[in-house]
């Protein structure tokens, strides 16, 4: 019990790191499209958005079984079946992103940060979103019997 | 580069979109996980928990890598036809990804 615990704490910690990063991403390359580039952090960003996500991503997979026994079966999907529904919304989202994480790491690369395309754009915004409807979502469904 | 960095990350998301819709419509050959036993079968009994989201997500983000990784090594020389291809492919990218996220969210809320 101590290590789900753990990493569900370390799960959230790694989520709040991974929405900073990416609407940081988003950012600096929207303000890249409008001719105020910043090669550093344009680069830097998405590695650490991709860095972000492996962890998210590994320590929801350790703790998913758990919740999908103790937590959705036996309460969520009897009392509030709009968050179970809401989880795996969340969950498949979450893979959507990945390919987006991986291109913004490698377009970053091989781009010119003056002039960002719009696929780099795209995943930026995309995964911005992406990352923001997960945190929202997966604090509402953590929040179903706490408050 | 840039138009060789847009063909191969234009190739690894149809890729990935298109294995995670595949999978999520077909179920074909997919690996699911009975996290009350905690066993791996291809065949889950009736009346058992059994999660799917395993293979299908690991199968759509090693598909992502791998085929990224193929598409930039095995990129066309010429930059302009990098660029032409990356301008088809970041498009269909796009609708294969939308077209995912709104097939989950229906078979979501329709789910018994």
């Amino acid at each position: 019990m101590f290590w789900i615990k753990l990493g569900l704490v370390l799960h959230a910690v790694a989520a709040g790191a991974l929405t900073g990063s990416v609407t940081h991403l988003a950012l600096v390359v929207w303000r890249a499209h409008r001719g105020r580039p910043n090669p550093r952090l344009q680069r830097l960003y998405p590695a650490v958005a991709l860095g972000c996500y492996l962890a998210v991503y590994s320590l929801g997979s350790a703790i998913y079984p758990r919740y999908r026994v103790a937590v959705r079966a036996e309460w969520l999907d009897e009392h509030a079946a709009w968050a179970a529904v809401l989880f795996d919304l969340k969950e498949n989202l979450a893979t959507l992103l990945g390919p987006l994480v991986l291109a913004a790491v490698v377009l970053s690369r091989a781009e010119d940060p003056a002039r960002p395309s719009r696929a780099m754009l795209g995943c930026a915004t995309a995964v911005a979103l992406g990352v923001w409807f997960n945190a929202v979502s997966g604090l509402l469904v953590a929040s179903v019997r706490s408050v | 580069m840039s138009a060789r960095g847009r063909f191969a990350t234009g190739v690894g998301t149809l890729a990935a979109a298109t294995v995670y819709l595949f999978t999520t419509t077909t179920r074909a050959g997919v690996l699911y996980y009975l996290p009350a036993r905690a066993e791996w079968t291809w065949s889950p009994p009736t009346g058992v928990i059994a999660m799917d989201w395993f293979a299908r997500s690991h199968a759509t983000l090693a598909v992502a890598a791998a085929a990224t990784w193929a598409a930039w090594r095995w990129a066309p020389a010429e930059p302009k036809t990098c660029a032409r291809w990356a301008g088809r492919l970041w498009p269909m990218s796009w609708l294969m990804l939308a077209w995912s996220a709104g097939y989950t969210a229906l078979w979501l809320c329709a789910r018994p």
